[in-house]
């Protein structure tokens, strides 16, 4: 028989290769028919609460623009994606979770107030990895690894300013903002010395789940412009 | 140990660890043969069943720490308040 490496303090070889993922179905919609009846802003006023929203200057721009029919678009804003159709995400918000790398087929359960993963591409061939969730008026954004040598830091930072915006999209009005699964003791240090206070999350599925991990979180305001 | 999503299948790298090979070997086999890197995760704790900080540690090699100090940094930088 032969012997099976052992390469970290804790590993040990695997044998099965069996498994259900606790991923929820997707669901599918379909638009209202007939004739709507939602009042209809000019399309200036749109224009406006977009601008509002991506601003951070109105607090409930994200969920007005949800809401507003310019006739230009559908009542209800829609994502189309693998999944179906989704509604009750605006154009900003959709452009927003684009741009972080949350896949369309997710956006059901992020809508449904459950964690999703992302991924963003890097020059190194690493993505970067996360997760968001939006639930009430609180937005969580969690990096989970960042690799891109000499491009790390501005990745970071970007993501940061992804959240803090898709925050105010989706209404929300506290951003918490996430470190996990570090493995550098000084940036451990660090995230709690900048009062980044430690506990612990259910490792995404698509990590391999069964476990928690360490996650650093602080919660910054985005009303109050310190986030 | 860690769950798979339908479709995986990582005996080939499985036998690379019966066959000697080490998780950073393991790892870097996983890059070249195109995989991405949450599949890389996955793959590295199913195979070797070791802690999602290992299977990253593993992914992304000697640089990882590095990296990692350097966000400290910025960090510092944009969220201690200025005198």
């Amino acid at each position: 028989m032969t012997s099976i490496p052992v390469h970290r303090s804790n590993a040990r070889a695997a044998t099965s290769s069996t498994s259900s993922t606790s991923k929820a179905t997707s669901t599918t919609t379909t638009p209202p028919s007939g004739p709507t009846t939602t009042s209809t802003p000019p399309a200036t006023e749109t224009s406006t609460l977009l601008d509002q929203t991506l601003a951070g200057a109105s607090r409930d721009a994200g969920p007005r623009l949800s809401s507003t029919n310019t006739g230009r678009t559908p009542a209800w804003q829609l994502v189309r994606g693998d999944a179906g159709l989704t509604p009750g995400l605006s154009g900003a918000a959709r452009a927003l979770l684009h741009q972080i790398g949350v896949k369309p087929d997710d956006l059901p359960r992020l809508l449904a107030g459950e964690t999703v993963l992302f991924t963003q591409p890097t020059a190194s061939g690493d993505d970067t990895i996360g997760t968001v969730r939006v639930k009430g008026e609180r937005i969580d954004a969690t990096i989970i690894s960042v690799h891109d040598v000499g491009g790390g830091v501005k990745a970071l930072l970007g993501f940061r300013e992804q959240a803090r915006d898709l925050g105010r999209a989706m209404g929300c009005r506290e951003l918490v903002l996430g470190g996990a699964a570090v493995i550098n003791q000084k940036l451990e240090e660090k995230l709690q010395r900048l009062g980044f206070a430690p506990g612990q999350a259910p490792v995404p599925d698509e990590l391999g789940n069964v476990d928690d991990m360490m996650v650093y979180t602080r919660t910054f305001t985005l009303d109050g412009g310190d986030a | 140990m860690s769950k798979l999503l339908p479709g995986d299948d990582f005996s080939r790298y499985s036998a690379l660890r019966d066959g000697g090979a080490s998780i950073d070997d393991v790892a870097r086999r996983m890059k070249a043969d195109g995989l991405d890197s949450v599949t890389r995760i996955r793959a590295l704790r199913f195979v070797f069943g070791v802690s999602l900080e290992e299977a990253k540690g593993a992914m992304l090699g000697r640089d990882a720490a590095r990296d990692e100090s350097a966000i400290g940094d910025a960090l510092d930088r944009v969220l201690t308040p200025r005198r």
